[in-house]
Order: structure tokens, then C-alpha cells, then sequence
């Protein structure tokens, strides 16, 4: 009679695992093919994080104007105005107001290594000579900037450029970092310009502007 | 008795089954999430190099 009964349950037994491999194998295949799809196998369960890095780049010094002048003749065939010279910041030049420091940028609110490309809308054809050539030149260079005065190193890791006067190519993207090494006291850039101005440059009722764009992206 | 043994396995297989299934799941489910870090540009990002060439007519009250 116990070994009928025993028999009995056993069998329901087989039963319920064949039915339980059953199941379990069509679970398997079903995932299988979910995965094969690229579907999301369900909605509620698929995450996908995303982590915004804020990062404040900014201009703290944002504006180098040289207000109005002209070329003095009398002294050469142009003028030099130049924002990285402080004993001569203009060079044959008349009435222009000098300016000793570039533009500052500056990087906050992360430590996260960004890289930093720069334009200009403005070359030196455009901005002085209105689109003739006239050998007037428009040039900017980048340094580590430090508001006391000296340099701040390693603002950037040693891909910064151009660290000479180069000539502006409007409308061009130039990566002066390649990657920031962020501290509080290692996060301005100093971006100075050079503008040689030609005799036979024309004059002009309004001012001449060119703006200087910087944008960050990761690396 | 045989009978015992084969639910056995077929008990263990089905184990083992349900054990793949979820480790495919959680792979399936989680394994693809991504950590996106984007770049927020806050604030001013342009600067401005200007000046004027006085024209030979004014220079006479400039100079």
C-alpha cells in the first residue's frame, strides 16, 4: 500500500520536473533570442545611467579692446599691437589704448580632463585688411596663466598649443589642450593676441571685433 | 526507485536551467547599461578682441 502511494507521487513527481525542465528550457531559448534581438528583455528592468559632468568654462577676462588708433607713418609701415608685450604693447601705433594681458579662461565646477578647442570668426584678412591682403597679420598663442603673475603648471598636460604666435585661421577649431589636469589652483588659460596693422589698412567708422569661441569636449 | 532518481536529475537540470536563465537575464538587462558623461559648457565660453582704425580725415583731433 506505502510503495502504491510512494509510486504514485513519484510519478507526479516526474510529471511536475518534466513540465519544470520544460519550462525552464523555453525560459532559456526566450532569453536567448531576446538577446539576439538587442531587445530589452524587459522595460522596467533595463538601466542605463547617465552621469552629466558640469564643467564652467569661461572667459573671466573676456574682452581686449584697443579703442581707436592709427598707424603712425612716420615711425613704420605698421603697427603692433600686442597683448604678451609689457614694455612695448604697442609698436609704432597712435592713439590705440595698450593691453598687457590676453584673454583668461578659465575651467571649474570638475576635475574631469577635458580638451579645449579654440576659433576665431575673424582672420588677419577679414578683421584688418577687409578681405584684401595686406600683410596685416592676426595671432594668437596660448600660455598657464596664474592671476599672481607667474604660470600655473600643468593646467594643461604638455599638449598645449600653439605656444608661439600662429596665424589665425578663421572659422577653425584649434585644440589648444588636449587634456586638462584640473586643480583649484592649476584651471586658467591665457590666450594672447597680436595684431599687425598695415598703413594702407582701411579705416572704418565702426570697430573692428573678432570672436574668440573656446569649447570643451571629452578627450 | 529509478523512478526517484531520474526526478532527481530532471530536479537538478531544471536547477541549473533556472540558473542560466537569470544569469542571462541580469547580462541581458544590466550587462548593456552605459555610463554616459556629457560636458555641460555653463556660462559665457566666447571673448572678444576688438579695436577701431581711426580714419585719416579724424586723425587730426586725435593726434
Amino acid at each position: 500500500m506505502d510503495e502504491q502511494l510512494s509510486g504514485g507521487v513519484t510519478n507526479v513527481l516526474m510529471v511536475v520536473a518534466v513540465i519544470a525542465v520544460v519550462v525552464s528550457v523555453f525560459g532559456v531559448i526566450s532569453t536567448l533570442n531576446l538577446r539576439g534581438s538587442g531587445f530589452a528583455s524587459s522595460s522596467p528592468g533595463n538601466v542605463t545611467l547617465e552621469i552629466q559632468q558640469v564643467i564652467e568654462l569661461n572667459f573671466t577676462r573676456n574682452l581686449i579692446n584697443w579703442s581707436s588708433g592709427f598707424v603712425n607713418t612716420s615711425c613704420g609701415t605698421s603697427a603692433l599691437l600686442d597683448t604678451n608685450n609689457t614694455v612695448n604693447p604697442i609698436i609704432c601705433g597712435q592713439g590705440w589704448v595698450p593691453q598687457t594681458t590676453g584673454l583668461i579662461l578659465t575651467t571649474l565646477g570638475s576635475s574631469l580632463p577635458i580638451a579645449i578647442n579654440l576659433s576665431s570668426n575673424q582672420n588677419a584678412s577679414t578683421l584688418i585688411d577687409a578681405g584684401g591682403s595686406l600683410s596685416s597679420a592676426f595671432r594668437w598663442k596660448v600660455q598657464e596663466y596664474n592671476i599672481t603673475g607667474g604660470a600655473e603648471p600643468l593646467t594643461c598636460d604638455a599638449t598645449l598649443t600653439p605656444l608661439a604666435y600662429t596665424d589665425i585661421v578663421a572659422n577653425q577649431n584649434v585644440k589648444i589642450c588636449n587634456q586638462t589636469q584640473y586643480a583649484v589652483d592649476r584651471n586658467e588659460l591665457r590666450i594672447d593676441f597680436q595684431v599687425n596693422i598695415s598703413q594702407f589698412a582701411p579705416a572704418q567708422t565702426g570697430y573692428r571685433t573678432a570672436i574668440i569661441t573656446a569649447t570643451g569636449f571629452l578627450p | 526507485m529509478d523512478n526517484q532518481k531520474i526526478v532527481v536529475i530532471l530536479l537538478l537540470i531544471t536547477i541549473l536551467l533556472s540558473i542560466f536563465s537569470v544569469v542571462l537575464t541580469f547580462t541581458t538587462n544590466f550587462g548593456g547599461s552605459k555610463t554616459v558623461e556629457k560636458i555641460n559648457n555653463q556660462g559665457p565660453s566666447s571673448g572678444q578682441v576688438s579695436f577701431k582704425i581711426i580714419p585719416e580725415s579724424e586723425r587730426g583731433t586725435t593726434e
